[in-house]
């Protein structure tokens, strides 16, 4: 039954992006729901552009035309969304705070106080504002937007089915245990003290590895990061992969030993559910959504003080009851994550503006 | 060695777990146990960490107690001035209003405009970093010059009283 169209809208798309996963997932909801769905992008990197269009290429049909928009930094998107009169569901996936760039990367600041100012922008187009958290959706809240819900980032499980052979991480999977971390190497996720905690850990464990999988951003955070490992006489024990495609990536996380996350700044934490789907232990320090993504399960930290963590981390790799424990609670705690029950709200969501 | 420390109510324990087993206040002091043995064992760690873009501010020091008037005023200007600006701003031209041509005009000034952009901003951003870096040190080496300044003047103070 055709229900019409809705399309989304997104700033970047690439592959491995967590937002446009998102969006092909939303895409797949609707055109299963009788909708004629795409997505378009103002920015579409090679690797998704068969299944993303570009913005230039959508012709909006009339004033009033039903759009998501998903908002993570300011771009000439929502103007555009404006200046056509759109009716909103906006998805807000958080803007890292601009604090962070002021000093090392004053164009990213930028973008981010932007993507704040837009928000005013975006309020009176929006039927509805969706938030991954309660964390963001307090940022809506503060905004003004009059109606908020929380519609959480969904894992398909199915993706990480993968068997770990099918792409090794290399010759580090040796090296016992191995710590892991997934973030863009970005200085509000703070690797740097997760090289910190290495240091601590070594003295305990000499071969302890660490991990760090994520894009490598041009603010040079990435070679602060390996010249203070190799000042704290640690560089060894670190691996910096950059991005890495799905397959790799689930293989790290189904061979590591214990996922820390030092991060300031998340507004959902998606590599957080995505270890407690694959049975891996996690510690991380309770900033922002992190306590909420986590829901009870792991363990979670509010202080960094690194040798006390560094005997954490060491407890927990050693007492396999507990960590039989920690994971049986993570693997409850994720199915909040998955598609059924995500699924579930979004088209609860859509019933509620009657779309 | 504790850097930073996110809200949580100072009486409840700093690391959580929800555990049939293991409350979080034992988990905390299990694992303070064995930071203590390992002292005892290996020695304290004696290795200072330092942070990534870590900012020290200007010290505002009151006018009377200042070291150097002149120092502190260039110091506060130097703290005060913005870092170059980064944003693409295009000025309007009127031949981007002409018709036809003036899209095509248009569109050909912001991709060169982005394209400078592109490669300016790095250098830019690199001297912003460098800049903030020596305001930084500056502002931190000010402070100590005060602290030293602070007790010379007590200890010829108690010098004066003592010569008296």
């Amino acid at each position: 039954m055709a229900q019409g169209a809705i399309h989304q809208f997104l700033t970047g798309a690439t592959d491995g992006d967590a937002i446009t996963d998102q969006a092909f997932l939303i895409r797949r909801w609707l055109r299963e729901a009788g909708y004629e769905s795409n997505i378009y992008a103002w920015h579409v990197h090679p690797s998704v552009e068969t299944e993303v269009r570009p913005m230039s290429a959508y012709r909006p049909p009339h004033r009033g035309s039903r759009g998501i928009y998903h908002h993570s930094i300011g771009s000439d998107v929502p103007p555009y969304l404006s200046d056509h009169g759109f009716r909103l569901l906006l998805i807000y996936h958080n803007i890292t705070p601009p604090e962070y760039f002021a000093t090392v990367d004053p164009f990213r600041a930028w973008l981010a106080r932007l993507g704040i100012e837009q928000l005013a922008l975006l309020r009176p187009l929006a039927d509805l504002a969706l938030a991954d958290s309660g964390y963001n959706a307090a940022d809506l809240t503060r905004a003004g937007f009059a109606r908020t819900a929380v519609l959480p980032i969904c894992l398909q499980a199915e993706r990480y089915e993968l068997s770990p052979d099918s792409k090794s991480p290399g010759a580090v999977n040796e090296a016992r245990p191995r710590l892991l971390f997934i973030g863009r190497l970005a200085p509000n996720k703070r690797q740097e003290d997760l090289v910190k905690l290495l240091f601590c850990l070594r003295r305990i464990r000499p071969d302890a590895h660490l991990t760090l999988i994520g894009d490598r951003w041009e603010v040079g955070y990435d070679r602060w990061v390996e010249k203070l490992a190799a000042e704290l006489g640690v560089g060894g024990g670190l691996t910096l992969t950059g991005k890495v495609a799905q397959a790799e990536m689930v293989a790290h996380l189904k061979t590591a030993d214990l996922y820390v996350s030092m991060s300031d700044h998340e507004g959902f934490g998606v590599p957080l559910a995505e270890s407690m789907l694959l049975g891996l232990p996690v510690m991380a320090y309770g900033a922002t959504a992190v306590p909420e993504t986590m829901g009870g399960a792991g363990l979670v930290f509010y202080r960094k003080e690194f040798e006390e963590l560094a005997e954490l981390a060491d407890l927990v790799l050693g007492d396999e009851p507990l960590r039989r424990r920690l994971i049986a609670r993570q693997r409850e705690r994720v199915e909040a994550f998955l598609e059924p029950e995500v699924k579930r709200q979004f088209h609860s969501h859509l019933r509620d503006i009657g779309w | 060695m504790n850097e930073t420390q996110s809200p949580q109510p100072a009486d409840a324990p700093w690391i959580v777990i929800h555990d049939e087993q293991i409350t979080s206040e034992e988990l905390v002091r299990l694992v303070e146990e064995r930071v203590t043995r390992r002292r005892a064992a290996l020695g304290p760690i004696s290795v200072v960490f330092p942070s990534f873009g870590y900012v020290s501010t200007y010290p505002d020091v009151p006018l009377e107690k200042r070291v150097n008037p002149h120092l502190y005023y260039y110091l506060e200007q130097a703290n005060a001035a913005a870092p170059a600006a980064v944003e693409p701003i295009l000025a309007p031209s009127p031949a981007t209003r002409a018709p036809v041509v003036g899209r095509v005009w248009g569109k050909v000034r912001t991709e060169m405009h982005n394209l400078v952009l592109f490669y300016v901003n790095k250098s830019v951003r690199e001297q912003n970093r460098i800049n903030a870096d020596l305001i930084s040190t500056l502002n931190e080496m000010a402070r100590v010059i005060q602290d030293q300044q602070d007790e010379i003047d007590t200890l010829r103070a108690e010098i004066e009283r003592r010569e008296r």
